[in-house]
């Protein structure tokens, strides 16, 4: 009996091991939605999601299995009143597509992984452009989306740093996996 | 990697499909969710209200702090210009001071004369105050989270101000949060009547800063600085609400607003309810007439209307100058 409750208990703390990435993705979506603004807000803000499904799908996708994805999507669509729906479909393609050139991108140095990122972010931007015009039924200005693409591609490096402690600590920890 | 060691052994679109069945899975599901959500619907509007109330728990514990640190924000951004920003407050100040005492005066003058004409007074519009906790812009909808909902009889429509001006309109209620769309979203319109020129307009907003001014009569004449403000057209919006001043755009004039959500922190989200008066019948109905439209009585004209001339009415005060002769 005591074994069983000690299983379950290592089950539970296993899914909320697992599910660390996912918890620590949305508190930082939050967090970007706090209306404080730098510089004024004339800078558009991150797209701290599409950076995070990158880094996990690149550096550890059990840690951000397709469900979970599924999630920060939704999240990404209550958040913003985009169509439920809209950044689940867009992040859950990133994701497959991210897993497709895995085998590119893995084992490079920081550039290098810097670089698919560019690429998956300028992807995202033109996806998301050209569902939100069939969205929307009209014509939309592409400059606030590149905008946001170029300063997600500039913080990158510094949420990767972020995520790669974490990861650190995921796999490190006596609980992991 | 065992995802690695599999992909080696197939290749192509079919064959990814097949390995990531839960990712393909979860693909259709998002197609289906976007459909069942592109209506908005009774139960999309219900999600989005739980997701509102969840985030907003969450939210509102920091908006306290968050406010602060946007005002320290702001006074650093203000630190190396407070000597022009005194001269300039000071002169400000003066103008204001001057403008006061003549303020009075006309607001006495207007008050006698709305005496005189018997002006219906307007009754004041209900409100519940609320403060801006979350601000969820992205790149295609720009709205604001407010910490008052259903609970406190927020509802869809309403009008969202703080003490400068307008901010938008509230498109969606949870229990204890409330989603306003910006006057600047893509999506917003509002009528709103420009002063001095006495033009109205649809206010629309294009995603950038400063909102167009659409269906504007062709022909028409602007001046820079001139104010913007709601009007009651359609029973959406209370009327004479500020918006903001009229600037020069590109192609159309724009609006530049007094408000936004950078600056909004405590709001009122306005509970206005148009008042639609049905006057009581003033003869019983000609029979197999229904098109003709009812004798207008005396009382049910405002001072402004011209009264049809009838020659069984003796309508002194409203028949026009050039009827008489």
């Amino acid at each position: 009996m005591i074994d069983m409750i000690h299983l379950a208990y290592v089950q539970v703390a296993q899914i909320f091991w697992r599910a660390l990435p996912l918890l620590f993705t949305v508190f930082l979506m939050l967090a970007l939605c706090l209306p404080v603004y730098l510089l004024e807000g004339r800078l558009p803000l991150p797209n701290i999601a599409l950076a995070s499904l990158f880094f996990w799908a690149m550096n550890g996708p059990s840690f951000m299995p397709p469900w979970a994805v599924f999630i920060v999507g939704l999240v990404q669509d209550l958040l913003s009143g985009t169509p439920l729906g809209f950044w689940v479909m867009i992040y859950l393609l990133a994701h497959g597509f991210t897993l497709t050139q895995r085998v590119f991108f893995r084992g490079r140095t920081g550039i290098g992984s810097w670089l698919g990122f560019a690429l998956v972010t300028a992807l995202v931007g033109f996806a998301a452009w050209l569902m939100g015009m069939v969205m929307f039924g009209r014509w939309l200005d592409p400059t606030s989306l590149a905008v946001q693409a170029l300063v997600t591609l500039v913080c990158y490096p510094l949420f990767a740093r972020l995520f790669m402690q974490l990861r650190r600590t995921l796999t490190t920890a006596p609980e992991s996996l | 990697m065992a995802w690695n060691s599999r992909r080696k052994r197939s290749s192509g679109l079919w064959a990814f499909v097949v390995e990531n069945r839960l990712l393909a899975l979860l693909c259709l599901a998002a197609i289906i969710l976007l459909f069942l959500s592109r209506g908005q619907g009774e139960l999309t509007q219900l999600v989005r209200g739980v997701g509102d109330d969840l985030a907003a728990s969450a939210m509102e514990l920091v908006a306290g702090p968050a406010a602060e640190a946007n005002r320290w924000i702001e006074g650093a951004g203000t630190f190396l210009s407070v000597y022009e920003e005194n001269q300039r407050l000071r002169d400000e100040n003066a103008r204001l001071r001057m403008a006061q005492g003549e303020l009075g005066e006309l607001q006495r003058k207007v008050r006698r004369y709305e005496e005189l004409l018997k002006v219906p007074m307007e009754a004041p519009v209900a409100g519940v105050a609320g403060r801006v906790i979350a601000d969820m812009s992205g790149p295609f909808v720009r709205s604001v989270l407010v910490s008052v909902g259903r609970d406190q009889g927020v509802a869809h429509g309403q009008a969202v101000v703080d003490d400068r001006g307008m901010l938008g309109r509230i498109i969606g209620t949870g229990r204890r949060s409330s989603r306003a769309l910006l006057l600047t979203d893509l999506s917003s319109r509002i009528p709103v009547i420009i002063e001095g020129a006495n033009l109205k307009a649809i206010l629309a907003g294009d995603n950038s800063d400063q909102p167009t001014l659409e269906y504007l009569p062709p022909g028409s004449r602007l001046t820079a600085g001139a104010r913007v403000l709601t009007t009651a057209d359609g029973g959406v919006l209370p009327p004479g609400i500020v918006v903001g001043t009229v600037v020069r755009g590109t192609s159309s004039p724009r609006v530049s607003l007094y408000t936004s959500e950078r600056r909004a922190d405590f709001v009122r989200v306005l509970k206005y309810v148009a008042p639609v008066d049905v006057d009581a019948d003033p003869a019983p109905p000609a029979a197999g007439a229904p098109d003709t439209p009812a004798a207008p009585s005396p009382a049910s004209n405002g001072p402004g209307t011209v009264a049809p001339v009838t020659p069984v009415m003796p309508v002194v005060m409203q028949i026009p100058e050039g009827a008489v002769r």
